[in-house]
């Protein structure tokens, strides 16, 4: 078996891990992050795009309220191309309390975030969609962040400084020798091939699948998946972030990010972070809590929904269940302390805003463990070149038309209409990743993410993919298939009005047109999460 | 004779050829669509009847299908007759088309699978997959809608790549298959592309030793004259040519939307695009209606008879909403549909989805009734992808139902204004 060494091994490739790799490569320590999936695959992929700016936290959890704003700063600086700087409002709609805002404002001011009430007609009169009845608004520094971008930003760093990531490997042992970890066996998903990786220290970053790296190491940790369902609108509803002015509940955040909007979350315990199907009457209840934000917003399409898994650390394991009441806050779980394993660190809790900083207190105590002292130093070291700006609404379409600017010919045509990306960035993301699955593609690019969720661009990227990687054309079209099931999975909720109509197209270009039911068995798509393909 | 008035909603194929039909049966006849219908998306070819399950038909089976089908409402020489009005029109307009109910042609889907249809243009029928000798498909450098790379090689028949040159100067946005079409209409660009082309393959045939004997392309041979795009190509390139069906806008589509259109318009007839129609029925069970223009205005639209030709849930004659239920349109008529919104669609998106039955249920004389069969109007009438019962994906049957209920339809209206 093939043998390998790193200093600090962590698992899971989503903003945890990759905060937490970052932190140990600046560190000094030779360093190796495994994902059984792509970077994103879990939780982190599956986000509703709130920078938190701590306002919705100072009430219900001052703890993280303050965590949220400093690392709301932190992030600006550190991954800007992922943050769009949109601000944010909370409003009271005729809904809710209008004495919350006071309530709000002062634990606001309390826990040091920025936030400011002003006249109802500055917001109103930027977002004209809003509910004219809204009472107060008040702004605070909330933003816009896409996890796919800034997952894709922190991994090229973490390469750059010398660390290993490696995708598509699943951990299928701990090597526990004298009461401490000291390797970990893992299986390349793509090859089956399996080998050992020994390290000195394992930093279990693997969120909602937490529990099973510490069942492998004989220990018994409750994480309690939260389910979170969120639908993305069609549009920009909204150009800032808008939140509820009450107590943080389901469906009151509606997001700007890139070309659309998403509503969200409902929150709610599941049994397994890999199954948890969407419910009919949770579609339902975020469209209804939309009409509160917008009057007619079931009118406007809502064109995919998807649920994440929040990793909700339960310490009382087994008390509570209301998943919205546990905290939000991160903890470093210590498995020789606990379990009496060493060379084993566990993140629980925690939140996508505050990965930087959970990421510091767990190679805080990998450090003391390892009894060296390195300061931490991801706060004052971007990722990204200096002078990197943040995101905006009309960047790719500038950057496109600037380098067409350039040329008279047409040399660079766009393969994802919806969501701009060029041929230049596919075959750059196919290289980079030689990856067959074309949703590995979707999360490098957003290809397909747009409404017509891969009906054109599905056909031209697998055409591109099939040249570059030398697929045969069963396989490409098995990878092809794959992928308009994935983004099926997406719509099936959702199958009303213009939803309904694009499902005719896409199916008109993909069963008669191409007649791809012909030639590809259903019932040999694999689907999520390994989306392996043969 | 008969004399009347007939609106017709929906300018699809069976909306326009209903307009042909009865504007040749002297009815003044308007056409009013909000747009151009499923013409443009498709193949351009006319399925009757393709597939049973996942097996391809050598001939239609209209006998195999459901008890409620469209087609088992339909006299016997309905899509008989229907079919060769069609080609009949399509030869004396320039783009014959070829085939016949006897047996069905199978010709080559981008994705190099096999696809059985009825009629095909004349522009097909070289890529016959009946016929096992090599294909050559040409890749054209630059094109974002056609990777002949992705066509498999389950077919009995070899196939090749032969790399076209295609300057990509020609273009200042991304190129779409009408683009290339409208260039080839060109008859200066036209000879520079051949050029161009010519050399391509006598450059292949020098580096591989194998003379090309028939050549596929995308679906791009002109929208105006594509029997003089099609020789000049063949002669140039000196082999036979012939067009494969790729990502939208159709390009043949588009050529059997422009032929229908001006048939029915030297008939007399008149079309309205952009408007949609509102209709409401009297207790008197007789319908009337009135187009909404884009400035908001309504105007009411005179008519004996009303057909409704606006098509299935892509089109919007059929409209789901989001509490789950089904409307037409239009009238508001009584539509077939499932409560249960789950059962809808399969769990595998390449799998045959139950909404695709859902519809108008219409009596013989294809005029609406609903689930007790009660008539719902005397003087509206249905056709096309609005009718219930098909799943015209999965059979292979779209064109085969709009052209036959629409021939059916208009013989109907004629008898009842007469």
């Amino acid at each position: 078996m093939r043998k390998q060494f790193t200093e600090v091994l962590v698992i899971g490739g989503g903003a945890t891990g990759l905060s937490a790799a970052r932190d140990a490569v600046m560190r000094g320590f030779k360093t190796l992050l495994l994902e059984k999936g792509d970077l994103a695959h879990g939780t982190s992929g599956r986000y509703h795009g709130l920078l938190h700016s701590g306002g919705r936290y100072v009430v219900s959890d001052p703890h993280s309220a303050r965590d949220c704003i400093a690392e709301n700063r932190i992030l600006r600086k550190i991954i800007p191309s992922a943050i769009e700087n949109t601000d944010g409002w909370f409003v009271t709609t005729p809904e809710d309390d209008p004495a919350y805002a006071d309530t709000f404002l002062a634990a606001c001011k309390a826990q040091g975030v920025p936030a400011e009430e002003l006249n109802v007609d500055v917001l109103l009169n930027k977002e004209r969609l809003l509910n004219q009845r809204i009472s107060r608004t008040i702004r605070v520094p909330d933003a816009a962040c896409d996890s796919f971008d800034a997952t894709h930003i922190l991994a090229h760093d973490i390469k750059a400084r010398g660390a290993k990531v490696l995708l598509r490997h699943e951990v299928i042992g701990l090597e526990i020798r004298r009461q401490k970890v000291c390797g970990v066996n893992v299986r390349n998903l793509l090859t089956d091939e399996e080998f050992l990786i020994e390290t000195s220290m394992v930093l279990n970053c693997s969120g909602a699948w937490a529990g099973n790296i510490a069942a492998m190491a004989g220990g018994f940790l409750k994480v309690t998946p939260g389910k979170g369902t969120m639908i993305a609108m069609n549009t920009r509803l909204v150009n800032t972030v808008v939140n509820r002015c009450k107590l943080p509940h389901d469906g009151d955040i509606l997001v700007p990010v890139g070309t659309v909007s998403v509503i969200g979350t409902t929150d709610i315990p599941v049994e397994s972070p890999d199954q948890y199907p969407i419910e009919d009457w949770e579609v339902e209840f975020l469209l209804n809590e939309g009409e509160a934000l917008i009057p007619g917003f079931k009118k406007f399409r809502a064109l995919r929904a998807w649920a994440g898994v929040r990793p909700l650390y339960d310490p009382t394991a087994g008390g509570k269940t209301e998943s919205r009441d546990l905290t939000r806050s991160h903890a470093v779980i210590d498995h020789q302390a606990r379990d009496g394993v060493g060379g084993l660190l566990t993140m629980v809790g925690g939140k996508f805003t505050t990965m930087r900083l959970m990421a510091q207190d767990l190679v805080d105590e990998a450090c003391k463990q390892l009894r060296t002292k390195r300061p931490c130093t991801t706060a004052e070291t971007p990722a990204e070149a200096p002078g990197t700006k943040h995101y905006y609404l009309a960047q790719r379409l500038n950057r496109w038309e600037q380098s067409h600017a350039q040329h008279t010919a047409l040399t660079d045509p766009i393969i994802c209409e919806c969501e701009l990306v060029p041929e230049s960035k596919v075959r750059a993301g196919i290289e980079a990743s030689q990856s067959k699955i074309l949703n590995d593609l979707r999360r490098d690019t957003r290809l397909g993410m747009g409404p017509c969720q891969g009906g054109f661009c599905a056909y031209r990227a697998n055409g591109i993919a099939c040249g570059m990687l030398a697929q045969t054309p069963e396989d490409a079209h098995t990878t092809l298939a794959q992928f308009l099931q994935e983004r099926w999975k997406g719509q099936r909720n959702l199958l009303w009005d213009h939803n309904l109509r694009q499902l005719e197209l896409d199916q008109n270009i993909y069963r008669n047109l191409l007649g791809l039911d012909h030639t590809v068995d259903t019932a040999d798509i694999e689907l999520y999460p390994t989306e392996k393909t043969a | 004779m008969a004399d009347g008035k007939l609106l017709i909603v929906g300018a699809g194929l069976s909306g326009l050829f209903a307009g042909i039909l009865a504007a040749r049966a002297d009815l003044d006849v308007t056409i009013v669509a909000r747009g151009q219908g499923n013409l443009m998306l498709g193949t351009g070819t006319i399925d009757v009847h393709g597939y049973q399950g996942k097996a391809r038909l050598e001939v239609p089976a209209l006998g195999a299908l459901d008890d409620d089908h469209p087609y088992h409402k339909l006299s016997d020489y309905a899509l008989r007759e229907a079919i060769e009005l069609l080609r009949e029109i399509c030869r004396r307009r320039g783009n014959p088309m070829i085939g016949n109910l006897e047996k069905n042609l199978l010709l080559p889907t981008a994705l190099g699978t096999s696809r059985p249809t009825t009629l095909a243009p004349i522009s097909m029928v070289a890529g016959s997959l009946r016929d096992e000798s090599p294909l050559w498909i040409a890749r054209l450098n630059g094109f974002r809608d056609f990777f002949p790379q992705l066509m498999h090689n389950r077919l009995p028949q070899n196939i090749h790549i032969v790399d076209l040159a295609l300057t990509a100067k020609e273009f200042r946005r991304d190129a779409y298959t009408t683009d290339l079409a409208r260039m080839l209409d060109n008859f200066h660009k036209r000879e520079q592309i051949t050029n161009a082309w010519r050399k391509s393959i006598l450059d292949y045939r020098k580096k591989t030793g194998e003379a090309v004997t028939r050549l596929g392309l995308p679906a791009i041979l002109g929208l105006e004259n594509p029997r003089v795009v099609l020789a000049d190509v063949e002669d140039a390139l000196e082999c036979h040519v012939f067009e494969i069906p790729t990502l939208p806008p159709s390009v043949p589509g588009m050529r059997l939307y422009n032929l229908l259109r001006a048939e029915f318009l030297t008939l007399g007839g008149q079309l309205v695009l952009g408007p949609s129609v509102k209709g409401k029925i009297s207790k008197y069970q007789r319908g009337s209606a009135v187009m909404k223009t884009a400035n908001k205005t309504e105007k009411a639209i005179e008519a004996d008879a009303i057909l409704l030709a606006s098509g299935g849930f892509g089109h919007h004659g059929l409209v789901a909403n989001v509490d789950g239920s089904v409307t037409e349109s239009v009238f508001d008529l009584p539509v077939d549909y499932l409560t249960d919104r789950h059962a809808w669609t399969a769990e595998s998106y390449l799998d045959a989805h139950p909404y695709a039955k859902f519809g108008l249920r219409t009596n013989a004389q294809m005029q609406p009734i609903n689930q007790n069969n009660k008539l719902q109007a005397d003087n509206i009438w249905a056709c096309g992808s609005i009718l219930a019962g098909a799943d015209r994906l999965s059979e292979g049957s779209r064109e085969g139902i709009s052209l036959s209920t629409a021939f059916t339809a208009v013989e109907n209206i004629i008898q009842a204004l007469s």
